[in-house]
């Protein structure tokens, strides 16, 4: 009597429902195994990327150590080595029956390569290590680096470094301002600018270094991770914990944006 | 449907497969019972639970103690305990995305619904097909929720060797197909040789559910063992 009640349409709907959720359920199953296995994929793509870009970065800094031990070596070798060597000769001139007035002029003249040696010694030092960046902190060697750049002539230097005198740590302030010279260095050698700007200031316990030049700029793409020098650089910085960014574009110049956070 | 459901599955009957692979995760699970997680040891309880349930609710001796004869208050005191060991599997799960005492809070409020369901809604001589659906329910969100933290988390790589992949996915298959089936049963009992026979969908669910639970047994997830310390011998190193 009661199987009427139930009509073969409302039995239909229940096994189409039935069948529907099962169907949703088996397709969220797969969703779920098929979303965590792309996101997986891209953690390992990314992961290698990261790993790569760390081997640049390691090249890199190695590269940049070898560059520097190479200038110091040309340095000692062509200013000082060959002095010393001049002076040398000179000093065998002298013996003990040699005229006083031929003494007087091998002195003279050995006294003066001695200048000449002291002289190159303190510009390699200074090259290595400015006393100014040693003493006074790297904002006063930047605005000193830049007044000397702007000095030589052929180059308009902007500097601004606010009134704030706090200091890096000294490992930062060695590193920016290796930087600065780095990039400086670039400007004058290859872009042909009439211009660079450098701006350095704080925000809270944030160093912030912006660097602008007006030169022909480069193709980023074209230029492989930005050139060697711009990979010293960041390397440079990413070993003192900062962070870095830049852009370029043919005609556009440079413009380099770093950020340090200061635990002083 | 309802010829193939009415149909036998290489001569067996549905229920017969039904019930005789539930033996296969309480086998799975004894064997190397001692390597087994906390889950799969918390799913070995479930397992044996759902076995004592199921053959003493279709126990004849059983069904004689009511008046009139029925299995059904049996499902009404079940329902609730089976509930509360699956709470227990998704226990860490539960404490760690919402709050310590949620599980605790799920258990009570399931209980007192259940007490409800029995004492005023479909009533104790009656198929609890609320509580069920309740059940099914919440089990439901229960394995979306934990999939959906699988995948923020991204704290399972290998999902065909995490035990906890094949429960969850055997939970979601195995109760949004009864959701619906549990709540209309008692209209569908109306038509009783019809109701047995769409009751035959669950009973194929549970087989899929007893391999599902079978396979999350037999799969280990990787053990990250401690680096060795070496030890200097006057060979070198060990």
């Amino acid at each position: 009597m009661e199987t009427n009640e139930i009509s073969a349409e409302s039995v239909n709907i229940l096994l189409a429902g039935i069948v529907g959720m099962l169907l949703l359920s088996v397709a969220l199953v797969v969703f779920f195994i098929v979303y965590q296995r792309r996101i997986f994929e891209q953690q390992r793509i990314r992961l290698a990327e990261e790993q790569a870009h760390q081997k640049q970065l390691l090249t890199a800094a190695v590269e940049v150590q070898e560059t520097e031990r190479r200038r110091i070596a040309r340095d000692l070798h062509d200013d000082i080595g060959s002095l010393l060597s001049a002076t040398r000769l000179y000093l065998r001139q002298l013996k003990p029956d040699s005229s006083p007035e031929k003494s007087a002029s091998i002195r003279a003249e050995s006294l003066s390569i001695l200048d000449e040696i002291i002289q190159n010694t303190r510009r390699i030092t200074h090259d290595l290590l400015p006393p100014v960046l040693e003493k006074f902190g790297y904002q006063a060697a930047a605005e000193d680096l830049c007044e000397r750049v702007g000095k030589s002539g052929g180059m308009k230097m902007i500097y601004s470094g606010g009134s704030n005198q706090r200091r890096l740590e000294d490992k930062q302030e060695i590193a920016l301002y290796r930087v600065l010279q780095e990039l400086v260095n670039n400007t004058l050698k290859h872009a042909k600018a009439s211009e660079i700007e450098v701006v350095n200031s704080w925000q809270g316990d944030l160093f912030k270094f912006r660097y602008r030049d007006d030169g022909k700029g480069f193709d980023p793409l074209t230029v492989k991770s930005g050139g060697l020098g711009l990979k010293n650089i960041e390397s440079r910085i990413t070993l003192v914990g900062g962070s870095l960014d830049w852009k370029s574009a043919p005609g556009d110049g440079l413009e380099v944006n770093i950020s340090l956070n200061n635990a002083n | 449907m309802i010829d193939f459901l009415d149909s036998k599955f290489w001569g067996f009957r549905f229920e017969a497969l039904y019930e005789w692979t539930m033996i296969l995760p309480v086998v799975a699970g004894l064997f190397a019972f001692s390597r087994h997680t906390s889950i799969q040891r918390k799913l070995f309880f479930y397992c044996v639970a759902a076995i004592i349930f199921e053959y003493f609710s279709q126990m004849r001796w059983a069904i004689d103690q009511f008046e009139p004869r029925s299995n059904a208050p049996y499902y009404h005191f079940f329902t609730p305990a089976l509930f509360i060991l699956f709470v227990f599997i998704y226990q860490k799960f539960l404490r760690d995305t919402f709050s310590r005492r949620v599980d605790i809070w799920l258990i009570a409020l399931f209980v007192l619904f259940s007490i409800w369901n029995a004492s005023f809604g479909d009533g104790l001589f009656h198929f609890p097909g609320l509580s069920l659906g309740l059940y099914a329910f919440l089990m439901m969100s229960l394995a979306i929720g934990y999939f959906l933290r699988l995948m923020t988390t991204l704290e399972l790589e290998r999902l065909e060797k995490e035990p906890v992949f094949w429960i969850n996915s055997g939970v979601l298959i195995y109760f949004s197909g009864n959701f619906l089936l549990w709540l209309t049963m008692n209209y569908l009992l109306k038509d009783y040789s019809l109701s047995f026979s769409i009751y035959k969908i669950s009973v194929i669910l549970g087989f899929c559910l007893n391999i599902f639970f079978t396979i999350a047994f037999v799969c280990h997830p990787k053990v990250v063992l401690p680096i060795p310390v070496s030890k200097k011998t006057p060979h070198g190193n060990e």
